[in-house]
């Protein structure tokens, strides 16, 4: 097996690194943190690593988590799996020519608190190539206006747990619509459905936070 | 021959056995005229006025006794939890830390709480590591005898309105839970599930503490209980649901059901894949069972899995009623009859209580509405 399937394994299975005890059936064997080192040590191309390795190995968590086959543990387990190989790379790709994919602005919406979905969508937003600028819970709609003109042409990114936090969305993507900004806006969340997503205007939703890298691809114009 | 019309007491309980009655019973969850009684929650903003006179007069009254010792923490002397608040950054929100002593050293957690009765949140959980969790379990337990008078008191205050319930609280993953945060719980589940394990059996074994007080002083006969929504798929997989949840569960309630008592369930979630454990555990009642997106089961599929061995309460989603118009929560409760009525063991039911702490006409409408439409199609003929 060659090294970036390895690392796509790695994440594919929640190995963060050789210490750690999870999954029980590789103990001793490297994890993410480890063979990523390799690769780098190896010169290894780190957008291959990025790609091939980490982002590669997330798109499959994500699909197996839609079909159902994975649940929150696993998915949390690979996302750490998935930030240890990021925290490697980052000061390797500072100053590379490799280009983020875009940028998302991304936060739960007004009045709610609620962030597991969300920081889920953030991470592997990352993965996916993407920066990600968390704005954090309890987001107002006129916080989402400024980040959106601070970020021209960064898709906004809302989240709602609670019903009645629905309408704070509403207001936000209200209110970039009313100062005609043309970010794309993608909504998801427990209590969003595509119904709701097209009644406020919102350009996508998502049901689960695996779909995000596609989705924001699509709306981006990049090709998967 | 049904003409007779039942009390809504006997109506409620008779669904809650799976049994007919002259028509299905409504609960506007969350909603009660009892508001602000001892071992009730606090009464409600006034604009709630109409919908309260209404659910008084026209539904089942289904509401829950909260004991003090419902929290399950230690009354023992040396078990001392300090609260302060102070003023934090989240505009509306006040900073509540919550300090336990224990004889491994402090632990704390930090709560986000609305000065508007707003939902909050926990920015620091108490337990974050195995080491809390020593100190945690270091903690002396001692439970307090219960004083159940009160819920006679509401009882008989009650009458023939409804059904009173004894309120077991969380159940013990719905505890480990609580303290130890979801994220946590799903990654120890893959790590630490020792961890997990010895938590759960030490709230298990508070939880049938209550229970038996609850059995001794003969309050019941319907216990609610809540929590195991943690655990439901897609959090926890359907095998961890049944390590976590049923095990326990299915112990905690067993004596209820020896008693002839009934279990009213309150889980989010997807149940699909866990139904099969909600009847083997003994449940009576199950509220909400929602429809995709919010769960992944549709009503008349519920029904034929739990048809004459568990009550569905449900499921007009909360959601709808802040949502749409009256057309809509109409036909919604017309096809909740149409697939789940059929032979009794049905509550029409909104899928949670009310969450503002307002209540705007277009919702007061809507719930006017919910209860008028499950008076027009909720008859047994």
């Amino acid at each position: 097996m060659g090294i970036l399937t390895e690392i796509k394994d790695a994440v594919v299975r929640g190995r963060v690194d050789i210490k750690s005890p999870y999954p029980p059936e590789m103990a001793g064997k490297p994890g993410v943190v480890e063979l990523v080192e390799q690769a780098l040590e190896e010169k290894m191309d780190i957008s291959m690593v990025l790609k091939e390795g980490l982002v590669s190995g997330m798109e499959v968590v994500g699909d197996k988590f839609s079909s159902g086959e994975y649940f929150l543990p696993d998915m949390l387990m690979s996302a750490q799996a998935m930030k240890a190989g990021m925290s490697i790379l980052d000061p390797h790709l500072r100053g590379k020519s490799i280009q983020k994919l875009g940028k998302v602005v991304i936060g739960t919406v007004k009045g709610d608190m609620h962030d597991i979905g969300k920081n889920l969508v953030a991470v592997i937003l990352e993965g996916g190539g993407f920066e990600v600028i968390d704005l954090g819970i309890d987001v107002s709609a006129e916080a989402f206006l400024s980040n959106a003109e601070e970020h021209p042409g960064s898709v906004i990114g809302m989240s709602a747990l609670l019903t009645t936090t629905r309408e704070s969305m509403r207001a936000s993507v209200e209110l970039l619509r009313e100062k005609g900004l043309s970010n794309k806006i993608i909504v998801g969340g427990a209590v969003v459905t595509q119904a709701f997503a097209d009644e406020i205007g919102a350009d996508a939703f998502t049901k689960d936070a695996a779909k995000a890298v596609p989705l924001v691809k699509g709306l981006l114009g990049i090709a998967s | 021959m049904r003409s007779k019309i039942l009390t809504k007491r006997d109506r409620y309980m008779a669904a809650l056995r799976c049994e007919e009655p002259d028509r299905v019973p409504i609960v506007v969850r969350g909603v009660n005229p009892m508001f602000g009684e001892a071992g009730l929650p606090p009464s409600r903003h006034p604009s709630f006025a109409p919908l309260i006179e209404a659910t008084a007069e026209k539904t089942e009254w289904a509401y829950r006794w909260h004991p003090p010792e419902e929290n399950l923490l230690s009354s023992h002397p040396e078990a001392t939890v300090t609260v302060t608040r102070r003023p934090c950054d989240q505009e509306g929100f006040d900073e509540e830390v919550k300090t336990f002593e224990t004889p491994q050293g402090p632990l704390e957690t930090v709560n986000w709480v609305s000065r508007e009765g707003k939902p909050g949140m926990t920015k620091n959980y108490l337990i974050e590591t195995l080491e809390d969790v020593d100190r945690f379990l270091s903690i002396p337990y001692e439970f307090k005898p219960l004083d159940a008078s009160n819920f006679f008191e509401l009882r008989e205050r009650m009458g023939q309105n409804g059904v009173l319930m004894a309120s077991i609280g969380l159940d013990p993953i719905g505890h480990v839970t609580h303290w130890l945060g979801l994220e946590t719980l799903a990654l120890w589940t893959l790590v630490e599930r020792e961890a997990i394990f010895r938590l759960l059996d030490e709230f298990y074994r508070r939880a049938a503490l209550l229970i038996k007080s609850f059995l001794s002083a003969q309050v019941g006969p319907v216990f609610a209980t809540l929590g195991m929504e943690q655990a439901t798929p897609p959090w926890l997989s359907a095998k961890d649901f049944q390590a976590y949840v049923t095990e326990y569960d299915q112990r905690l309630w067993a004596p209820i059901l020896e008693e002839g008592g009934v279990v009213h369930v309150h889980c989010h979630g997807n149940l699909r894949d866990v139904i099969p454990d909600f009847i083997g555990m003994g449940a009576g009642c199950l509220h909400p069972v929602e429809a995709p997106p919010m769960g992944d089961i549709e009503l008349h599929q519920a029904k034929e899995m739990l048809a004459g061995k568990v009550c569905i309460e449900g499921n007009m989603q909360l959601d709808d009623i802040y949502s749409k118009d009256e057309e809509f929560i109409r036909e919604s409760v017309r096809l909740a009859m149409r697939d789940a009525a059929g032979a009794g063991g049905f509550v029409l039911c909104p899928t949670a209580s009310p969450i503002p702490p307002v209540l705007e006409e277009k919702v007061l409408h809507n719930y006017l509405t919910f209860i008028e439409a499950g008076l027009d199609y909720g008859g047994y003929t």
